[in-house]
């Protein structure tokens, strides 16, 4: 059931990333036979300090991919990310999502973000900021599925709910959290 | 008591599901609300708020099919404890409505029915055979309405709790 709102996190867009990596490997790729790094992992082409942004066909910015490093390696057609800061401006409600690193697999269908995982949805007309946090999280961008297995907190508005795993699932906009799962909802002010 | 309602609400479950479409939380698997006094125990407790942001929160089954309510009196060492299959807390009104094999217990007062409403402001508790006059519907457990019974003790003057109870067939509300 396709979820009339938007989803709550556009994990979807990730795909986007491998997309990027495609186009790198193939723009570098000189298929030199004598290549040695087949049998290690080796990166065939690196890029550093890098800001990619995309754009519709009318102009308009839909994303920014911010990274201090990206290795792509032939061995296994991987790519890894250091300090990736994706920014997806759909809707009213951009959205960031930053970790310590991002790997890839070959065709962009997995994206394992890893170190001070945030997705954050900045807030709109009647929702407040939305912070997702944990410490490592897999995505599968086209399934619109995350998850994790490490203690991870949800914070929407002034109430928190927190648990030892999450799975998140874009397609029916829920973030079912396991384990000790915990929440605090504050106690609304009279004006 | 009056104090708890500047309190945070605060849940523990097995699993909570954030519904970013619906605008609720579900909390399942050995939940347990507290807000200062108040606890509610509930295998499912659904937590949805309004656009002031305050709570609302639906708790279904427990222990033999049954939720569980309790909270302290104000300034008194008692407490109202209640039970029924379904119970409705709005954190606004500060009302708590059990369905459905209700008990509710105050001190050594206690009040059965169909339906019971809790107002914890006036500290005030109804029993009926349903909301508003209204008779709910029979279920596979409770295949005929039961009547509404009320065990109310005398009490002396001074210890006499500002809250008698109210048992009323069908009352106009």
């Amino acid at each position: 059931m396709r979820s009339s709102g938007a989803a709550l996190f556009p994990i979807a867009l990730l795909a986007a990333l491998a997309g990027l990596t495609f186009w790198l490997s193939s723009a570098t790729n000189d298929n030199d036979p004598k290549r040695r790094a087949k049998e290690r992992h080796d990166p065939d082409f690196t890029v550093e300090n890098f800001t990619v942004e995309r754009f519709d066909d009318q102009g308009t910015k839909t994303q920014t991919l911010k990274a201090r490093q990206m290795n792509h390696f032939p061995d296994d057609e991987s790519t890894e990310v250091t300090f990736p800061e994706l920014t997806y401006f759909t809707g009213d409600r951009p959205t960031q999502i930053d970790a310590r690193s991002a790997w890839l697999n070959k065709d962009g269908k997995e994206v394992r973000l890893k170190g001070n995982v945030r997705l954050v949805k900045a807030a709109g007309a009647g929702h407040p900021q939305t912070v997702l946090q944990t410490e490592a999280l897999t995505v599968f961008p086209e399934e619109e599925l995350a998850r994790g297995n490490t203690p991870v907190t949800l914070r929407q508005g002034g109430s928190v709910v927190s648990g030892d795993r999450i799975e998140y699932r874009g397609k029916e906009n829920l973030a079912i959290l396991e384990g000790r799962a915990r929440g605090t909802f504050p106690r609304v002010q009279k004006q | 008591e009056r104090a708890d309602r500047n309190q945070p609400v605060n849940l523990e479950a097995d699993r909570i599901t954030a519904d970013d479409a619906r605008k609720i939380h579900v909390f399942e698997g050995k939940v347990v609300l507290t807000q200062g006094t108040l606890t509610i125990r509930a295998d499912k407790l659904v937590v949805s708020q309004d656009a002031e942001g305050y709570q609302k929160g639906i708790a279904t089954g427990g222990p033999n099919g049954l939720a569980h309510f309790r909270q302290k009196r104000e300034g008194r060492a008692e407490y109202i404890e209640g039970e029924a299959e379904r119970i409705e807390h709005d954190a606004k009104s500060e009302k708590s409505e059990f369905f459905l094999h209700a008990r509710v217990r105050s001190g050594s007062d206690e009040v059965r029915g169909q339906y019971v409403i809790y107002d914890a402001r006036s500290e005030t508790y109804l029993v009926s055979n349903g909301p508003g006059g209204s008779t709910l519907p029979s279920t596979r457990k409770q295949p005929a309405p039961e009547r509404v019974r009320a065990v109310i003790h005398p009490k002396n003057r001074e210890e006499s709790s500002p809250s008698a109870p109210v048992a009323a067939p069908n009352p106009a509300n």
